[in-house]
């Protein structure tokens, strides 16, 4: 009984890491990890068990002294040191054979660009989309997060940067992270296991998908722990179509800002309702009067609304530190105009505006 | 002993008593070049800091008790709009910001003054963020206090200052004066750092890493002061280290050559080389992210053209080896507990005293195992190879320990217990080390919860538990009194469970994908938080206890006798407390420190401590 449970590493895979690993190079990590795991406890049982004997047995009683026992046994203390000597080498070329499946990625991979800020992650789809998708998952609670829309069964590379501080983009799902610089780029590849029919994480969904953590677990600040996104597998076919189609299908600008506001990750310092945060609410900003630290207060309009995210570290709203990236090259203009839209929604001195202005789809996914 | 104090050697009282009147006692202490009271001096500001570090840990775990929710509720009003507010959940502790908010009329419209420009006051802001930043200052005082303030200093110039000399059989170290200089310095060094925690505090971590570092809170001076504290820790650290190296080459006793040493010395000698040879690599590179941030030098800010990667080699080229400084001494600590507590001789001396010689040199080229996630792959593998050395002479000074206690007298009491305790914490520190060196496995565990537990479990279970145990050993010697033992066994028995409670649930968390840092997490890590968060409160009970046992012994412990456990190095030759000059006489060394199968231990009954048979012909035979 003991011994099967002892034998069944899909036990202990649960045990440790809640479910198998679900990139194709998961599996050799979380066997090395096991196969160390059983070394480790033989090692410690056999080491700390005979410490435990000879406490015992060794215990003092009076009138007993300490026995007389050799003081070295050079047989012994050689025996000791080559033994363990051999074994670490197979434990580092086994760790090795395992990396290298991690960090060489194939030929022919499906190339995003990932962009990590504080305190959310951006990915860029070859069609220059983002993400078109974002949620409030019960048990993050904290914020909206964006969701990733990535194909099963397919080699992804991701070229990442980062705009201020060092990150890391850790899915622990994958068994694999990787630090992501202000300075240089660094690649994260990854292939997922096929989908399963019985894979239904969403199950709003009509296809079979599974979604994953992405957190950062390189520490960067106040919301460190709220730096976290959602990979969603879903079938090829799915995401064929995802990737063809305009995310907007005759949505609104404001709508459009809105999903923007969310996907782009202004979420996470600006909040909508009036309460603050790192950056100032957009609740009542287009159309009043705003102080800066270091420049004389202005009403905002469309121009100050488009210097503050193309050129953020020239005008500094009083109360806040300049700690905005730039979203030059990141948010173009009729994302640009979206996000004005959905400004002037949550104002009440936006003045004349038509709210039900469309996208028009152009510059977005398929456009 | 400098000129000044002159006494006749043969009515000396011990180092502990008052030279009359409260200020000439205090003067007695505060200009002293006794290597005792500095060492006492040592014990009683670390373990000061342990307990400020101890209850800023204790804040971290009863924050991650529960996650941080924000909740939208939607209500609507008078007027029939929908309404939203937010509430945020589970953050215990948030010392919010003053930052200044725009004053409202009572329609809600910003107030402006004369020239039209909106009207601020400062306000105390709290929200998510201002929560989190609380939390994010706790960990750094609690990560900074620990290893720069506490373990660093803690075996070494507590219990080292107190006891290499008289272990050599000296009179005091080789440059008491620059031993009351290094004592200054790391009182000055934590001015430093306690300023910039009174100021608020830094929330850069322990490690400073750039350019999050170079950044944070521009406008202020906390993160330099904090910085500048750990720079001037640093000098203490290499004077104290260069005074123990002179010290073991040129005061040795009559009689006692290198192998005659006890390890716990030869373990301080490893521990003083590292630190002479890689403090001043921090010292310039806290130097140099100290210019970074005032003078923008553009050496780590990538914004300059610099490079942050750089700083993290730089600082782990001293904060691995460093790992070191704070682990052989609890080595060193833990061969005297297994051979004293069981009349036995330590199994392999030179095995045990190479194995630490051995660990000081791998320790220099290991440092890239720290940045296996931020470094190039082809440097990952070479640290990684790297790396599996190290756990070779760790292995076998495990080996030789356990084979110490062979057919030993072995007697459960504090220290002993300590020194098992540390034992089992190790084995386990070390073990889970494999995974973290092996590259597969730590590209998943890399600053996971997991590297928590596992450097808890050496830094903690192999430093701190070893300091707490020679402080046990030590302290019938130090202050001349013994101590509750039965009710120090308790606290130690708690202090066991506590941390195994505390940390063995991380690497769990840690294998199943809770990054370190974190000041809320996903809802499935929770029932393991809670379970650790318990785990700290055992701990603490049981330190508790352990103050509570000592400070007994201060008020009304019984007198202790010179040599309460039977040990045979030169700290149990001469009287408990030791008298001003140590000695009486000059010693002679005429047996090895671990010869228990040989000799009486000084002060005690050959009634006692009968000898098999043969002993006399095997004493014999060793000189």
């Amino acid at each position: 009984m003991i011994g099967a449970l002892l034998a069944n590493s899909g036990f202990w895979t649960r045990v440790f890491f809640r479910e198998k690993g679900s990139a194709t190079y998961s599996h050799g990590a979380d066997v090395m990890f096991l196969g160390l795991w059983w070394f480790s406890v033989f090692c410690f049982v056999g080491l700390i068990g005979t410490m435990i004997y000879f406490v015992i047995k060794y215990r003092r009683r009076p009138g007993r002294p300490a026995m007389i026992s050799a003081s070295h046994n050079n047989v012994m203390e050689i025996t000791w040191t080559v033994i363990p000597t051999i074994i670490v080498v197979l434990i580092f070329i086994a760790g090795f054979r395992a990396y290298a499946a991690q960090i060489v990625a194939p030929a022919g991979t499906l190339n995003l660009d990932l962009s990590a800020k504080k305190w959310a992650w951006d990915i860029t789809y070859p069609n220059g989309s983002g993400a078109t998708e974002s949620t409030k998952p019960n048990q993050m609670g904290a914020l909206e997060v964006p969701i990733y829309v990535i194909p099963e069964d397919t080699p992804v590379k991701l070229t990442m940067s980062s705009e201020d501080v060092i990150h890391s983009f850790w899915i622990p799902d994958f068994r694999f992270k990787q630090d992501v610089f202000p300075n240089r780029f660094t690649t994260y590849w990854f292939q997922t296991e096929p989908l399963k029919e019985t894979d239904r994480d969403n199950p709003d969904l009509p296809y079979p998908n599974k979604e994953h953590w992405l957190f950062c677990a390189e520490y960067c600040g106040d919301n460190h722990s709220e730096m976290a996104a959602i990979i969603r597998i879903v079938p090829q076919e799915e995401f064929t179509r995802w990737m063809s189609e305009p995310f907007d299908k005759g949505m609104s600008l404001v709508e459009v800002g809105s999903i923007l506001y969310k996907t782009k990750g202004c979420v996470q310092c600006h909040s909508v309702d009036g309460s603050d945060n790192t950056g100032p609410t957009w609740k009542n900003l287009f159309g009043y009067e705003v102080a800066y630290s270091n420049a004389d207060s202005w009403t905002i309009d469309e121009n100050a609304i488009r210097e503050a995210i193309y050129n953020p570290g020239v005008k500094i709203r009083q109360g806040y530190k300049n700690q905005m990236p730039t979203y030059q090259g990141r948010i173009n203009d009729k994302e640009l105009r979206a996000l004005i839209a959905y400004m002037k929604s949550l104002s009440d001195k936006a003045g004349e505006f038509d709210a039900s202005q469309t996208w028009g789809g152009a510059g977005q996914a398929g456009g | 002993m400098s000129s000044e104090h002159t006494h006749d050697a043969h009515h000396e009282g011990s180092y502990l008593t008052p030279a009359g009147g409260v200020w000439a006692t205090i003067k007695q202490w505060a200009f002293t070049v006794d290597h005792k009271k500095l060492g006492v001096m040592y014990m009683t500001s670390v373990l000061i800091l342990f307990f400020i570090g101890g209850m800023a840990a204790l804040g971290v775990r009863l924050e991650l008790w529960e996650p941080v929710r924000v909740q939208v509720t939607q209500t609507v009003n008078d007027q029939g709009e929908t309404v939203e507010t937010r509430t945020v959940t589970g953050q215990l502790f948030n010392a919010g910001k003053v930052q200044p908010v725009p004053v409202l009329d009572e329609q809600g419209n910003p107030v402006l003054d004369d020239e039209g420009n909106p009207v601020f006051r400062n306000e105390l802001v709290k929200n998510l963020n201002t929560g989190n930043e609380t939390y994010n200052r706790l960990f750094t005082l609690h990560g900074a206090i620990m290893v720069f303030m506490v373990i660093i200093p803690s075996i070494p110039a507590a219990l080292g200052n107190f006891f290499l000399p008289i272990m050599l059989g000296a009179k005091d170290v080789a440059f008491p004066r620059l031993n009351l200089l290094s004592w200054y310095i790391y009182v000055f060094g934590s001015i430093f750092a306690i300023a910039s925690v009174l100021a608020g505090g830094v929330d850069t971590g322990w490690t400073f890493y750039t350019p999050y570092s170079t950044t944070t809170d521009a406008d202020h001076w906390r993160v330099v002061f904090m910085i500048l504290g750990a720079f001037i820790l640093g000098f203490s650290s290499i004077l104290t280290g260069l005074n123990f190296i002179v010290t073991v080459h040129k005061l040795r006793a009559p009689g006692m050559g290198w192998f005659d040493m006890p390890l716990f010395v030869w373990a301080i000698y490893a521990t003083a080389i590292i630190q002479v040879l890689a403090t001043p690599v921090i010292g310039v590179t806290l130097l140099l992210l100290t210019m970074e941030r005032i003078l923008h030098i553009g050496i780590f800010d990538p914004r300059l053209g610099g490079d942050p990667v750089l700083f993290q080699h730089f600082f782990w080229f001293y904060s691995h080896p460093v790992v070191y400084v704070m682990i052989l001494p609890g080595f060193g600590i833990l061969s005297e507990l297994l051979t004293v507590h069981s009349h036995k001789r330590i199994f392999g001396y030179r095995a045990v005293a190479y194995a630490s010689m051995g660990i000081a040199a791998v320790s220099f080229i290991v440092w890239g195992h720290h940045m296996f996630t931020a470094e190039g792959e082809l440097a990952a593998v070479v640290f990684s190879a790297l790396t599996f050395l190290v756990a070779i002479p760790t292995g076998v000074k495990m080996f030789n320990w356990i084979a110490t206690l062979y057919k030993g007298s072995i007697e459960i009491n504090t220290p002993m217990f300590y020194g098992l305790a540390v034992l089992f914490l190790f084995a386990i520190g070390g073990l889970t080390g494999l995974p973290l060196a092996t590259l597969a496995t730590d590209m998943h565990l890399h600053d996971s919860y997991f590297v928590v537990a596992h450097f808890h479990y050496t830094m903690m279970g192999g430093t701190i538990i070893a300091f707490v145990g020679g402080i046990f050993h030590w302290w019938p010697k130090m202050f001349g009194r013994m101590y509750n033992d039965r009710l120090a066994l308790t606290g130690a028995v708690l202090v066991f469970i506590g941390f195994n409670v505390t940390f063995f649930t991380q690497f769990f968390l840690g294998t199943q994908g809770m990054p370190r840092r974190y000041a809320s997490y996903v809802d499935e890590f929770q029932t393991l938080h809670q379970i650790s968060t318990v785990g700290s409160w055992i701990l603490l009970a049981g330190f508790l206890i352990e103050a509570a046992a000592l400070i007994q012994s201060l008020i009304n412990g019984p007198k202790a006798p010179p040599n309460p456990w039977g040990g045979l190095t030169l700290e149990w030759t001469t009287e408990s407390p030791p008298i001003e000059h140590n000695f009486h006489h000059e010693p002679i060394i005429k047996h090895g420190p671990y010869d228990f199968d040989c000799v009486v231990p000084p002060h005690w009954d050959p009634k006692d401590y009968p000898l098999e048979e043969g002993a006399a012909e095997r004493a014999a035979a060793a000189h």
